[in-house]
């Protein structure tokens, strides 16, 4: 079977979430992947939308590389980094911050 | 292949999983291939003895669930299948090879596979402790290190858990039977207990160092043995069933059970393909290949739109 395509399956659980990968299988062409994604990764109902997308087509990032974010801390970022809000509150009087 | 070996154990010692585009050694990439394509294998046969019971079935609602299972289980062939092309395209082999090797008995599948299933109380037994033994098997698997199949097996593990209870609403309906019932429950429970000991393997064969060293498993024969007895045994004796084996006892201290000797011999007989039902399986594995070869070539790319 090895002049079939290699299609990775991605499924919406329900309206509105993200897709998420299910799994791979192999077919000849779009039409035929989405049957047998259909019969491999919906027997109950599990996704409301699928996508098969040629594995070709599918670029993937060097896992090491800096591409995925640079290695310092970078809490900035994230809400993590600005704890000290809930003290920095406690200046202003009453029990908590504004909006807790 | 080219590689450091030293720096693969240490990722995998970091708790680290491995992707299928991931460096490997050829050795865990064999040992993996080896374990996923008997799981496949298994998965396939399985559905056999199952299959044999669908026109037979008592009433549409069972019908219509061990068509379901029978159907979940050739998905779960074909998922486990993909996950061992990948593994296996660096050697060459396609998943057409895979399927020959099983059909002219070069690969092996699981022991439990190779036994008559020649009464509804056996469908009924299959399903509740043959399907629970694999939960067993499947659910220390969660842990592999080798992400795809992981990944794979948690959607497989949710559907057998599925099996389980289609099993034990069919066992529990025997047993509050009437007594020829509970009697057949009674003769297939007998008849499957040494296959399901046999099923986690003999206790001290540690597959190879190397599967364990590289989390490829994680669990022993026998620990996963003494989880299914844990398990299964109080609810065996809570339908007043008798378990087939005088030395069967819980050792209080440990929390471990006893067991008598289940004929290991057997086991390694079934294994190297000479199971009561192993070439009649394997020639009906042969004969669906060959009547829905059609099937397959409709579905090749010289006829897809």
């Amino acid at each position: 079977m090895a002049d079939l395509d290699v299609y990775e399956v991605f499924g919406q659980e329900k309206p509105g979430a993200t897709f998420c990968h299910a799994g791979s299988l192999q077919a000849a062409g779009p039409d035929l992947a989405l049957v047998l994604a259909s019969e491999l990764f919906c027997r109950r109902s599990e996704y409301v939308e699928i996508w098969v997308v040629p594995r070709p087509a599918v670029q993937v990032a060097p896992r090491d590389g800096a591409s995925l974010g640079p290695a310092e801390p970078r809490g900035y970022r994230l809400g993590s980094g600005y704890r000290a809000t809930v003290d920095k509150w406690k200046r202003f009087g009453g029990e908590q911050g504004a909006d807790r | 292949m080219d590689m450091d070996l030293q720096a693969f154990d240490a990722r995998i010692a970091r708790g680290e999983l491995i992707e299928a585009d991931d460096v490997m050694p050829d050795a865990y990439r064999r040992q993996c291939l080896r374990l996923i394509v008997t799981h496949a294998n298994s998965e396939l046969m399985g559905a056999l003895p199952e299959r044999e019971w669908i026109p037979r079935a008592p009433g549409l609602r069972r019908k219509l669930s061990l068509l379901s299972k029978v159907q979940d289980e050739i998905g779960h062939a074909q998922m486990i299948y993909r996950v061992a092309e990948d593994l296996a395209a660096p050697f060459d082999i396609t998943r057409e090879d895979m399927l020959d090797d099983l059909i002219c008995g070069r690969a092996k599948f699981h022991n439990v596979f190779s036994y008559p299933a020649p009464t509804w109380a056996d469908v009924g037994i299959i399903a509740w402790l043959v399907d629970g033994a694999a939960l067993e098997t499947q659910g220390a698997l969660l842990r592999t290190s080798y992400a795809p199949y992981a990944r794979i097996l948690r959607r497989i593990c949710a559907e057998e858990a599925v099996h389980l209870k289609h099993g034990e609403d069919i066992v529990l309906t025997l047993a509050s039977g009437t007594p020829s019932q509970r009697a057949m429950l009674q003769d297939a429970l007998s008849r499957w207990w040494r296959p399901l000991l046999h099923f986690f393997g003999p206790p001290g064969e540690s597959p190879n160092g190397d599967a364990f060293r590289w989390r490829i498993r994680t669990a022993s024969n026998e620990d996963l043995r003494q989880s299914f007895l844990r398990k299964y045994v109080p609810k065996i004796q809570r339908l007043g069933l008798a378990i087939p084996d005088p030395e069967l006892r819980l050792n209080a201290a440990t929390g471990l059970w006893s067991y008598g000797d289940p004929d290991w011999n057997e086991f390694w007989q079934v294994i190297r393909g000479d199971g009561q039902r192993t070439a009649e399986r394997l020639s009906l594995r042969r004969l669906s290949r060959d009547e829905q070869g059609w099937v397959v070539a409709a579905m090749r790319p010289e006829y897809a739109a």
